[in-house]
């Protein structure tokens, strides 16, 4: 059996991840020994599964390492569905940044210190967000600051505080910065005021003028030999999870948020669709659903409820973060709302742009939803309907689609403002085009609607 | 020992540093960073040590007086809250478990 290494896995000198017919492995090199002895018979990796803010992992055969620096070989707990930070709600965002700090917290105690604080490590697992690099600990030297502090504040506090004060659109620019946002930045694009609030002042603002400070030549000497204390990284810890705390981004009732209460959907409608929606669910086996175009999450939810793991994608953050709210609340473990804009999805990134996967690297899902989504892709975005079949049945083995007409007060809208140059927009294409990549299972209409529903299976 | 005079004059402390670090904020200088921006985080987590411990000793301070009114006789022997995904729970996990930190072994601030 051969090992496979993952192409995003590569920095760290303590280990490495490689997959062995088909699962994962992690490598501990035996540079980690000492931290890996410390996290395990310290009773700090037992508490943080116990509380599920680590994932577990089981030891494996050492047959199985990759090469003579292994020290340990360690079998993980599979990470259902990897997600990035530039993927993130606010609520994920905050949520990831406070189980961080809860870790390097506890892990302080255990005479262990996090050697990194990067939001990658984190992902979400039911619902939960955990840490999944086990050789992410260092061994806690009294009197050495906090190596990971910088990146903490690039990868975490810089987003997070940018959606509170500036916009929630910059939040992305964790895609194109993948080490984070640089602070620099990040008060550049803060309002001045934020200046006014000791915490931001002080994490964002004094921490980029001390980082362009250092830019060009090492501390002094006097500064090198300084040292800080553990009182005062438990204080600097504890700062920075009252920072994270105090940001709030509250969603406003924006242009997708309340789709379903504004449009022209009426409460008959909508109960035949989800009618629809749940018996085309029933028809189907597998376990992951991509709820494409989720809005807040009322089908992809419905999926969640049967079972299946769901991912709800929707560009609109606002969406995301009420979807996100609401299973919380709701304690529906099932469903993972991520933001994605379908026009422009998440690309690889990284190194040999092969470090964080692509959209459809993750994929293809068991079944793809995409309920009152094809016309804002073929009208509102230009994208020709075969081009949207051929997407779709790359990201999908099935298919829940619903095509809405034109007549439909909702593609009349995306008309309002152009010239219709759509001819091709029509149910005889629309099918003919789907036709090439799917077959159909079932269709039903949506009672008085003109709009239809299929379920489709991607030709072999 | 902690104790509340130490702590008061720990806080003159950090209010001194912060006029100091606001002074220092200045204008933003433009430089070519040849160095990783680990460096000034490096540094700066030095600056802004002491006002961090001064600020952690106070709250501890602060939540001992709170548990003594409570009638709670030791603010330690609380379980801590199991952390879910919401923020805010795990970020308060943080906080009321950290008096456990004054009958650890670290240090007062030299």
């Amino acid at each position: 059996m051969t090992e496979k290494s993952v192409r995003g896995s590569f920095r760290d000198p303590d280990g490495f991840v490689f997959t062995r017919g088909g699962s994962f492995y992690r490598q501990i090199n035996r540079s980690y020994k000492e931290c890996y002895d410390r996290l395990i018979e310290s009773g700090l990796y037992k508490r943080l599964v116990e509380d599920d803010l680590m994932v577990p992992h089981e030891e494996a055969d050492p047959a199985f390492r990759v090469n003579e620096s292994a020290y340990k070989i360690l079998k993980p707990e599979t990470v259902p569905f990897v997600s990035y930070p530039y993927e993130w709600s606010f609520g994920q965002m905050k949520a990831a940044a406070a189980v961080t700090l809860t870790i390097q917290r506890r892990a302080l105690e255990a005479g262990l210190c996090l050697k990194d604080a990067s939001a990658y490590n984190i992902q979400f697992v039911r619902g939960k967000p955990k840490l999944i690099d086990t050789s992410s600990f260092g061994l806690y030297k009294e009197g050495a600051p906090w190596v990971a502090y910088g990146q903490f504040c690039r990868h975490f506090l810089a987003p997070l505080a940018l959606t509170s004060y500036t916009d929630v659109r910059l939040a992305r620019l964790m895609l194109v910065h993948i080490d984070g946002i640089p602070l620099d930045l990040a008060e550049k694009l803060l309002p001045r005021t934020t200046k006014l609030r000791l915490r931001l002042l002080v994490h964002i603002h004094l921490h980029a003028r001390s980082q362009r400070q250092f830019a060009n030549g090492a501390p002094s000497e006097k500064r090198a030999s300084a040292s800080m204390s553990l009182r005062a990284m438990k204080g600097l810890i504890d700062n920075l999870a009252s920072t994270v705390n105090l940001l709030v981004w509250t969603p406003a009732h924006g242009a997708w948020a309340g789709y379903y209460e504004d449009n022209s959907y009426d409460a008959t409608s909508l109960g035949e669709k989800r009618r629809i929606v749940s018996t085309f669910l029933d028809d189907v086996t597998g376990g992951w659903v991509w709820d494409l175009g989720a809005n807040t999450g009322m089908f992809g939810k419905m999926a969640a409820q049967k079972g299946f793991q769901v991912v709800a994608w929707d560009s609109d953050p606002q969406c995301v973060e009420i979807c996100y709210q609401e299973a919380c609340r709701e304690n529906e473990t099932n469903i993972l709302p991520l933001i994605l804009d379908l026009t422009n999805p998440s690309p690889s990134i990284g190194w040999e742009s092969a470090e964080r996967l692509s959209l459809l690297e993750r994929g293809p899902a068991d079944v793809v939803m995409a309920l009152a989504l094809i016309h804002h892709l073929a009208i509102a975005n230009n994208v020709p309907l075969d081009r949207v079949a051929e997407f779709l049945a790359r990201a999908g083995r099935r298919l829940i689609v619903e095509f809405v007409p034109k007549g439909d007060p909702m593609v009349e809208k995306l008309l309002s403002t152009r010239e219709d140059i759509f001819g091709d927009y029509r149910r005889e294409r629309f099918e003919e085009a789907f036709g090439e990549y799917f077959t159909t299972d079932r269709m039903e209409p949506v009672a008085d609607s003109g709009r239809l529903i299929y379920l489709m299976s991607r030709r072999a | 020992m902690l104790t509340a005079a130490g702590c008061f004059s720990r806080n003159y402390r950090s209010i001194f540093c912060a006029i100091v670090l606001i002074a220092w904020l200045g204008f933003p200088e433009e430089s070519f960073a040849y160095l990783d921006p680990g460096a000034g985080s490096f540094a700066f987590q030095f600056l802004i040590a002491a006002g961090m411990a001064a600020l952690f000793a106070i709250k501890m301070f602060w939540a001992r007086i709170k548990a003594y009114f409570r009638g709670e006789k030791d603010v330690n022997a609380q379980p801590p809250s199991k952390p879910t995904a919401d923020a805010n729970i795990s970020v308060s996990e943080l906080k009321s478990d950290s008096p456990a930190s004054l009958t650890g072994p670290d240090k007062e601030e030299s």
